[in-house]
């Protein structure tokens, strides 16, 4: 498995640590206070029947009786069971047995449902009064249960979302890594290879002077490489020096270095950082040539268009490159070996906030048409 | 020796591969791209392929399923820059004798080439050096008709400098390839035994020295 991988699924098993954690500690927290409060006002409840059994006490039994009663009625309706029992008379009894509790405070299952008991017995004026209290809990425990799903799914969609973006992330950074080491290679095998060859060879003086040429070539190309590799970096970090360039002194520079080449200017300057738009346009133009001998490079009010009369490329080619895809997508094709210029470009348009798009076609020939607003 | 098919669309790895293929005697054959592989080996009756994943015309991958259903038995090598296990697993999976990652030592190719080659009983068992002929397979080396009694290390550095012919090899390299990694000797057995084998086969002239590094047969 690849590191950033590796990293990946650590850094996104210690977040699902931190924030189930996190979640499972509210909802405890939260559960726990509700329930203090719940017993707090089961033990109010019990207390005022307990006073109401020992204010009755007094009364006849079938009047006290039925005061009690009247009262249970209440509880009963809001699913809590009384025992009220003075000395040996039971003055209510709605508790079966097996609710009938021993401690003070506790929780027991019937009927499938749970019950919080309290349980009171003290002497007053020579009589023992036991009260017997079962406030049936399901509805709480059901509505505790319900937030604990809640946060529960409410933890999966955020963490399945943050590590979508996470992953996206991680992939974006440590992808070009990769790129950069496979393109990396071909050079350095040339390198290495025609180093290995010069000292393990029986070589003539052509054979040497071709090896050397070779080292050279591929040093050059490793060079190129790490140029636009930088550039790369230093435009996808943002650092962009906008200014006024010339025109016609950027079209004199191209064509001194690719003399062959037309060019023809309808403005006199344009706004952007004079390095990078000096490597968009040696990259078209490189790229250009590679692909036919005429090349023809516009600048106009709107756009930069580079022309070229080249092989036509095909739709699948000419998609990608359209889509923006990375270089190493397109490897294998014939934009395979200019993928980087392509990227390149493609990077320094989109820091300009321009738009580069490439058509082709038999008729009208090859073009990378760069729109820009107005300068 | 071997005619051996490179699949590169790199002209300078392509052209370092076929140099160095050909001085261990070897015929390397080059192609650009897919197609003029699939012309090179219509025409022409191949040994072995060193191919390179990334084409620009054909995926390198589907080439190898091609020379598999057309051309079954030409064994395949992968020598390209793609060094993630899947691809490595892929190219091993879809018919691959071997995968190469760039860069690689021209040591290692040629190591790796002759394997693949004794595999399929393509590899050269027969040496002439002059009136010295050796015969790798029997392990027999005759010196103007007459057999030469060699020890076994002599025999298995002969074999080493006779594979690698025309190859400058490091002392350190002799070491490993004909006594093995795990021998911890000193530069000097290899002088040593360099010293013999001159002796015994008259190879004075045909095993240079090379000053500081090691020792290079030439044919």
């Amino acid at each position: 498995m690849q590191v950033w991988k590796k990293n990946f699924l650590i850094t996104y098993g210690m977040f699902l640590l931190v924030i189930y954690g996190g979640l499972l500690l509210l909802d405890s927290y939260i559960s726990r206070n509700e329930l203090a409060q719940w017993v707090e006002h089961a033990q109010n409840d019990e207390k005022s029947l307990f006073y109401l059994a020992a204010g009755l006490k007094e009364e006849e039994l079938s009047r006290m009786s039925m005061n009690l009663n009247a009262a249970a009625k209440d509880y009963r309706e809001s699913g809590t069971l009384v025992r009220v029992w003075i000395n040996t008379y039971a003055a209510v009894d709605d508790l079966p047995e097996e609710l009938a509790g021993e401690r003070a405070v506790e929780i027991k299952q019937y009927n499938g449902e749970s019950y919080l008991i309290i349980r009171e017995v003290r002497e007053a004026d020579e009589d023992r009064i036991e009260v017997s209290f079962a406030k049936n809990m399901t509805a709480f425990s059901d509505a505790q249960r319900r937030r604990l799903i809640i946060f529960c799914t409410a933890g999966l969609l955020f963490s399945a979302g943050l590590g979508f973006l996470l992953y996206m992330t991680m992939r974006r950074v440590n992808r070009p890594v990769n790129q950069i080491a496979h393109e990396l290679r071909t050079p350095l095998t040339g390198i290495r290879g025609y180093a290995e060859y010069l000292m393990m060879g029986k070589l003539t003086e052509e054979d040497r002077f071709f090896a050397a040429r070779q080292i050279v070539d591929s040093a050059k190309n490793l060079e190129s490489i790490t140029e636009k590799l930088l550039i790369m970096g230093n435009v996808r970090e943002g650092s962009l020096q906008v200014q006024r360039i010339e025109v016609k002194r950027l079209l004199d520079e191209l064509k001194e270095q690719y003399p062959g080449i037309e060019t023809e200017s309808q403005i006199d300057y344009l706004k952007g950082d004079r390095t990078l738009v000096k490597c968009l346009l040696k990259n078209l133009t490189a790229n250009a040539l590679s692909a036919g001998p005429h090349v023809r490079v516009t600048v106009e009010k709107n756009f930069i268009c580079v022309w070229n009369d080249g092989e036509v490329m095909d739709e699948k080619l000419l998609r990608a490159v359209n889509k923006g895809q990375e270089f190493s997508e397109i490897a294998g094709s014939r934009a395979g070996k200019h993928g980087y210029g392509i990227q390149v470009c493609r990077e320094i348009t989109l820091a300009h906030g321009w738009r580069l798009r490439y058509t082709s076609s038999e008729e009208e020939g090859t073009k990378a048409v760069c729109r820009f607003g107005q300068p | 020796m071997a005619d051996i098919l490179i699949i590169e669309d790199d002209k300078k790895i392509n052209e370092l591969i076929r140099r160095t293929l050909s001085m261990t005697g070897h015929q390397g054959l080059t192609a650009f791209s897919g197609r003029e592989a699939l012309l090179v080996l219509e025409k022409k009756r191949i040994d072995l392929v060193l191919l390179d994943i990334g084409l620009p015309d054909m995926d390198g991958f589907s080439l190898m399923r091609r020379l598999a259903e057309d051309y079954a038995g030409i064994p395949v090598i992968c020598v390209t820059a793609r060094d993630e296990v899947p691809d490595r697993v892929k190219g091993l999976m879809g018919g691959a004798e071997d995968y190469i990652v760039k860069p690689f030592a021209m040591e290692e190719l040629l190591a790796r080439v002759q394997v693949v080659l004794r595999r399929f009983h393509k590899e050269q068992n027969i040496y002439r050096i002059r009136d010295v002929e050796v015969n790798l397979a029997a392990g027999t080396v005759m010196k103007g008709g007459r057999t030469v009694e060699l020890t076994n290390r002599e025999f298995a550095l002969l074999k080493v400098l006779l594979v690698n012919k025309n190859i400058a090899l490091s002392r350190e390299r002799l070491l490993d390839l004909a006594w093995g990694m795990d021998y911890y000797g000193d530069d000097r057995t290899v002088d040593v035994h360099i010293r013999r084998l001159r002796k015994k086969l008259g190879l004075e002239e045909d095993i240079k020295t090379i000053f500081r590094y090691g020792y290079r047969l030439e044919m």
